[in-house]
């Protein structure tokens, strides 16, 4: 006879009353691996997604709005069976045609990538040979070949936002051909696997939508020959190691070109020139120059002296020495005789420069100035010519006439002696002013020179661009490689999946172990003689304790193996719920099943440590347990009034708690707002739990209530047994808390949908395009320009692409889309609520060059892991980052993902982002409106999708997440009614006698019936207004955020069900208890 | 020549109950005083609730007295901490209840070895006192069985050999007979004497049964917590 012997014979006499604590224990262990498992599925899916849009992808450099030469892909060398690709990425709305040449199937924001043969080394090929593409013909992924209903030899036809090297919104850029057509042939539908069909170097959502072509043809086709804006690496290497080598040989390998750079030599005048075909060249590349010459041509509308005016005139702003021995300086201008000739000027005298700066919508303004004629020269010196840059519209015009430049032009002002000059001398500056003012008129956030010019000296051109090369760092200007592998391929994703859904399931976990801890009491109890002549027999309380603690540690064991494996089948149904029934929660994606080993340990680990746990909640008291009780057959869990009093101070503290809880949280915002109430209403929950506690005590010792009826005589009965009537009201309690309070975060989206306050800012549509829209479609200039008829009110924003950081994105994002807004306009329309923070004009209050961000709330505490005041860094164009501080958040509202930022502040960081892409339009008559939009905007890929629509699939993940927990603290609170039944049952079985005399002494078998239910419907009765009463408290302040409100149906809904199912189990339990004759029990007693 | 002095001095002792509702506590023993000596049998009888199994779970150290001290072989027991007044019921006293309590779960064999369990393990030597114990008992042959497996007579007979597994040299029984018909109580009380006899045990047995309180050497009579 051993210890160990006791034990296992003890667990094999009492089997049977252990399998419900088992089967508790297997419950819990199950919910637990089965959530953590979830993550393992999650975690793999982003890993196996990453696989597919990286392929062996380590590291790549990404431009925006810029361009590099696809031979820098050559120059790179990353070692030895290292690979590099470029690579040209465009944007692109498509569409398939059907027979009749009615547009059949739209797609928007499509990846067009030029590809050429080294894409390949980056796919996990299993043909030996890569699909092969001729000029005109397409590669598709799965998804484009879906949405598009597209397969091999099918037409269709893309239209691409035209990219230019000078950004649409610079100063005398041109806004017209905007867009350009391409007819395409599929040539494949290319396998995400294994030919990288799902390439993306972004996180998101769902797969893109891809369109593969030949590089050389698709240069052809967007006008930029031989550029690429992505560059792919590879090598031997870690990719961190890759990363740091690849910048590096970037560093050697980059030449001007690059940088859209161009040193032109031109030994004649003598002189070497550095411009660029961006028209303007900005602060950091002057800085490293170091040229001795700088020069900042611009057009002047007019130069008038009096009544005399000339048109459309190159005026330049020099450097010192530029003129040799004549320097302009302030608003002194050194003019030609040309010019003196043809306005009579004399020095002295003055004249007016009249000149258009472009807003940031293309608005154009005239402005003017006024210079003191200070000298003159010669029409034309060497190397003046060169001074005009590449203005589009301009160069290549033979006639003046003929100018088509980016401002209003006038051709009826072009007089024959304007013509001639042009003939004669072409852009030769008719004026020259000191650099300093012509950059105070005309530099912009482009740049601000246009020529940087050298003295010719044999070898120069080679030392120019050694010096610049060493100078300036590619990394300004977006050339840079990042590790895009690393993170991608841990899985991160944006929440802890495993823990999200041992949140979910919390209440499952809480009531499995309640009904198991209330099981094995059970089966103490039975056992309580027994106990009690083990201590008389002289083994101590702890002995005995540690001897149950022994059986309980071989059931929680095997409730937590077995659980585990059962964890992995509630995995399965929980991913298949997800990738059906629950797809809103993870954004209609789908997720693969997955386990790791390690995993399913940590499940047995945290199954069996909290059913030991709960097993010693049990029997701990048995340490202080008395013989002589127990022989009597009183289990060890007696009351006494010293727990009387720590649960009437438990409840004050609590109430005074919840109240002080209450109180200080009453102004605070968002997050700590509704954490504090929960949290009180949790205190309030504690309170009522104490209370019942207290009064159950009284009760017990025949305090409360009077014994004039059988309800009454039921109520006392209720206290007899405090520990497993209070588990029954906690359970309950805790369960409708949980529920009732979850419920309130459910969101409406149609709730005040049409309201400035709600989620959709009051707005109709929420537009987004792939070709950016240069003009304000508010005026009637813009919508001139754009071909929009009838008045328009919205809201335009620029947009910096990065990561979807919405709810239906499940990867963790680092870098959000940036959106440029003037905050003005939604200030004016009191657009959206802000949750936290002063509302839009916090955007306007940029401290210590930090810009502030107004973002979604949900994104900024799911997706961003950040709150109000937290600073982030966030890459700027030039290769450097800036800070973004979170300075609001908006509660529940369709820009979800998004940063929001001032105009302001966006084209400081991101000059190069042109135009709008992001539209909030307000309509009354929204089908005519997206009837009208949808038709003249066309060609910019414009998608709308009604505000209210947009919100609702936001929301629509926050109410699956709620419809999970509902769910699975429904079948919680199964359990729970369940857990009230085996109570019923157990109580009534153990006082058949008592119930067998009072059937002896007259009453009816209904009589007991009642009796029972009056028992034990107290209870239900008490964990409910327990639980319906510290509910509503927890939700009181989220009731009034937008989407939001007490949700009646729902209270209904689970009190009611609650009540039905819990007096069923009840009246269950009794009729079987109270089944058959009872009188042979009263022989028994 | 000194007298011996007694293995059990019971001197002043009381014992109060706390009623309900917070009135006055209910005495059920008061200022008892009692010697029992080395080997002696000692029957208590009295009418219901004049204490007699007050004051034999006192003696058991299954309970504390109110007031007053109990001396056990030179020991006061209200000196003990509760592992010492444990290993003292485990190694000194043996209990027989009215009802067997034995463990469903176990053999007759292991549950008269279940005590040897509380301060160690079990030895061969325990075992072989077990088996001859339980040969002396008549239950030799019944070793393997469970106690379902027994009647009413043999489940006592099983519960006096657990309490003598240990051998004490106290040996307490609450209505060891109460549960019985007339002539296996008329067995089991011939057997606690023989026993007495044969172990040297001194035996205290609370009883309501003139005839078991017959076969002991001296008889206590207990009236409202005081000796009559």
């Amino acid at each position: 006879m051993t210890r160990l012997r006791l034990i296992l014979s003890s667990l094999r006499h009492h089997a049977r009353a252990h399998i419900g604590t088992l089967l508790g224990a297997v419950v819990a262990a199950a919910v637990l691996t089965g959530s953590l498992v979830v993550g393992d599925s999650v975690k793999r899916t982003l890993q196996d997604q990453a696989e597919q849009r990286l392929g062996y992808v380590q590291v790549a450099v990404e431009q925006h709005d810029r361009f590099f030469r696809a031979d820098l892909a050559e120059r790179v060398n990353l070692g030895e069976m290292a690979r590099t690709s470029a690579l040209l990425k465009l944007n692109a709305a498509g569409y398939r045609e059907n027979e009749d040449g009615q547009v059949a199937a739209r797609a928007n924001n499509i990846q067009l990538i030029g590809i050429d043969d080294n894409f390949w080394s980056f796919a996990m090929l299993k043909a030996i040979k890569p699909p092969v593409l001729d000029e005109g013909q397409a590669l598709i992924n799965p998804r484009l070949a879906e949405q598009l209903g597209l397969k091999e030899g099918d037409e269709f036809r893309l239209r691409i936002a035209k990219p230019s090297v000078l950004p649409r919104d610079a100063p005398l850029s041109v806004a017209e051909d905007l867009t350009t057509r391409l007819r395409l042939t599929v040539a494949k539908v290319s396998s995400p696997i294994s030919e990288l069909a799902n390439f993306s170097l972004r996180p998101g959502a769902t797969a893109p939508y891809n369109v593969f072509v030949p590089l050389s043809w698709l240069q052809d086709e967007a006008d930029l020959p031989e550029r690429a804006n992505i560059l792919l690496g590879w090598s031997l290497k870690t990719p961190s190691q890759t990363l740091v080598f690849a910048n590096e040989q970037l560093q050697l390998a980059w030449r001007l070109a690059d940088a859209e750079l161009e040193l032109m030599e031109n030994e004649e005048d003598d002189v070497i020139d550095l411009r660029t075909d961006r028209i303007f060249l900005d602060a950091p590349m002057i800085q490293a120059a170091e040229a001795p010459l700088t020069a900042l041509t611009y057009i002047a509308n007019n130069l008038k002296y009096g009544t005399n005016a000339t048109p459309y005139s190159m005026v330049t702003g020099v450097s010192s020495n530029f003129l040799g021995h004549i320097t302009p300086t302030d608003d002194n201008m050194v003019i030609t005789e040309w010019l003196a000739d043809d306005l009579q000027v004399k020095p002295g005298e003055q004249i007016t420069v009249d000149y258009y700066v472009l807003g940031l919508n293309r608005q154009l303004e005239e402005r003017s100035h006024t210079f003191t004629v200070s000298g003159t020269l010669d029409t034309e010196q060497p190397g003046w010519r060169e001074l005009m840059p590449n203005f589009p519209g301009i160069v290549d015009r033979d006639n003046l006439r003929d100018w088509n430049p980016g401002i209003d032009f006038d051709s009826g002002r072009v007089r024959d002696q304007d013509e001639d000059y042009w003939k004669q001398h072409r852009g030769t500056p008719k004026a020259f002013i000191a650099l300093e003012t012509a950059q105070k008129l005309w530099a912009n956030r482009y740049g601000e020179a246009t020529t940087l010019r050298f003295r010719h000296d044999p070898g120069k051109l080679d030392e120019i661009e050694s010096v610049l090369r060493e100078n300036f760092d590619p990394a300004q200007i977006g050339l840079r490689f990042r590790d895009v592998r690393t993170e991608a391929v841990t899985g991160k994703s944006a929440n802890d999946f495993g823990g999200l859904f041992i949140g979910l399931s919390f209440f499952l976990v809480l009531a499995a172990l309640i009904l198991m801890g209330l099981l094995f009491v059970f089966a103490v109890e039975q056992r309580a003689p027994q106990i009690g002549t083990l201590l008389a027999i002289g083994f101590t309380g702890k002995t005995v304790r540690n001897l149950l603690l022994s059986e309980g540690l071989v059931l929680a064991l095997l409730g937590a193996g077995l659980g585990a494996w059962a964890g992995l089948g509630y995995t399965r149904v929980l991913v298949d719920l997800l990738n059906s029934d629950w797809g809103g929660a993870i954004g209609n994606g789908s997720i693969v099943y997955h386990a790791e080993p390690l995993t399913v340990v940590f499940g047995v680990i945290g199954g069996l440590a909290v059913a030991l746990f709960t097993i010693w909640l049990t029997v701990r008291k048995l340490a202080q347990a008395r013989a002589i009780t127990l022989i009597q057959g009183v289990p060890a869990d007696s009351g006494s009034g010293h727990t009387g009093r720590k649960a009437l101070i438990t409840a004050v503290v609590c109430v005074l708690g919840a109240v002080g809880l209450g109180l200080a949280v009453k102004d605070a915002q968002g997050q700590m707002k509704a954490g504090g109430f929960f949290g009180a209403g949790m205190l309030l929950l504690i309170s009522c739990l104490c209370v019942c506690h207290l009064w159950l005590g009284k009760m017990a010792t025949g305090g409360g209530a009077s014994f004039a009826t059988l309800g009454a005589m039921g109520w006392r009965g209720s206290a007899r047994r405090r520990g497993r009537s209070l588990s029954c009201i906690g359970l309950l309690a805790c369960g409708v808390f949980m529920l009732v309070a979850v419920g309130a975060f459910r969101l409406d989206p149609n709730d005040g949908a049409k309201e400035r306050w709600s989620g959709t800012g009051g707005f109709a549509f929420f537009g987004q395009s792939d070709v950016p829209v240069l003009y304000d479609l508010n005026t009637e200039t813009g919508r001139d320009e754009m071909a929009v008829n009838g008045p328009l009110s919205l809201v335009q924003l620029r947009v910096r692409e990065g990561d979807d950081a919405s709810c239906l994105n499940l990867n963790q994002t680092r870098e959000p889309r940036v959106l440029g807004v003037d905050p003005a306009q939604l200030k004016d329309r009191k657009a959206f609520t802000i949750a936290k923070g002063d509302g839009w004009s916090v955007l306007e209050k940029s401290e210590d060059e930090i810009v502030p961000a107004v973002v979604d709330m949900n994104t900024g505490m799911w997706a961003l892991h950040v709150k109000v005041g937290d600073v982030i860094d966030y890459p700027n164009e030039t290769g450097g980052t800036f800070q973004i501080r979170i300075a609001g958040f908006l509660a529940n509202s369709m820009l979800q993902g998004d940063l929001v930022i001032s105009e302001k502040n966006f084209v400081k960081h991101f000059p190069s982002a042109s135009g709008y892409r992001v539209f909030l339009i307000d309509s009354d008559n929204p089908d005519a409106t997206a009837e009208e939009l949808s038709f003249s905007l066309e060609d910019y890929g414009l998608e709308l999708t009604p505000a209210s629509r947009r919100l609702a699939e936001f929301s629509q993940v926050q109410n699956t997440y709620l419809d999970i927990f509902q769910a699975l603290g429904g079948l919680a609170l199964l359990l729970g009614s369940v857990g009230l039944g085996v109570v019923v049952l157990r109580n009534v079985l153990e006082r058949r006698g008592e119930l067998a005399l009072l059937q002896a002494v007259g009453f009816r078998k209904g009589a007991l019936h009642w009796l029972v239910l009056a028992e034990h419907g107290g209870l239900l009765v008490l964990g409910l207004v327990g639980g319906v009463v510290s509910a509503l408290l927890a939700v009181a302040p989220s009731l009034t955020a937008p989407g939001q409100g007490l949700p009646f149906d729902l209270l209904q809904w689970i009190v009611g069900g609650i009540l039905v199912s819990g007096l069923f189990w009840t009246w269950l339990a009794s009729i079987a208890a109270l089944r058959g004759p009872l009188l042979p029990a009263l022989r028994s007693e | 020549m000194a007298a011996a002095s007694p293995l059990l001095k019971l001197e002043n002792v009381s014992r109060e109950f706390p009623s309900a509702e917070g009135g006055d506590p209910l005495p059920v023993l008061r200022a008892l005083s009692m010697e029992v000596a080395h080997g002696e049998s000692v029957a208590v009888v009295g009418p219901s609730g004049c204490g007699k199994s007050t004051l034999l779970n006192l003696i058991g150290t299954l309970d504390q007295p109110t007031s007053g001290s109990i001396t056990f072989d030179g020991r006061d027991l209200g000196e003990l901490d509760d592992n010492e007044l444990a290993a003292l019921r485990n190694r000194e006293m043996g209990f027989i209840f009215q009802s067997h309590h034995l463990l469903p779960q176990c053999t007759v064999m292991e549950n008269v070895l279940v005590p040897t369990l509380a301060q160690g393990s079990v030895t061969a030597t325990d075992e072989d006192r077990a088996r001859r114990l339980l040969q002396r008992v008549g239950l030799g042959e019944r070793l393997a069985h469970r106690p379902g497996q027994l009647s009413g007579g043999e489940r006592q007979r099983a519960a006096v050999v657990r309490a003598l597994i240990n051998e004490p040299q106290l040996l307490l029984a609450d209505e060891p007979t109460g549960a019985l018909d007339e002539a296996t109580a008329d067995k089991l009380g011939q057997l606690l004497v023989e026993l007495n006899a044969e172990e040297n045990l001194t035996l205290i047995t609370v009883t309501h049964s003139p005839d078991l309180a017959a076969r002991m050497a001296r008889t206590v009579k207990l009236a409202e917590g005081k000796i009559a």
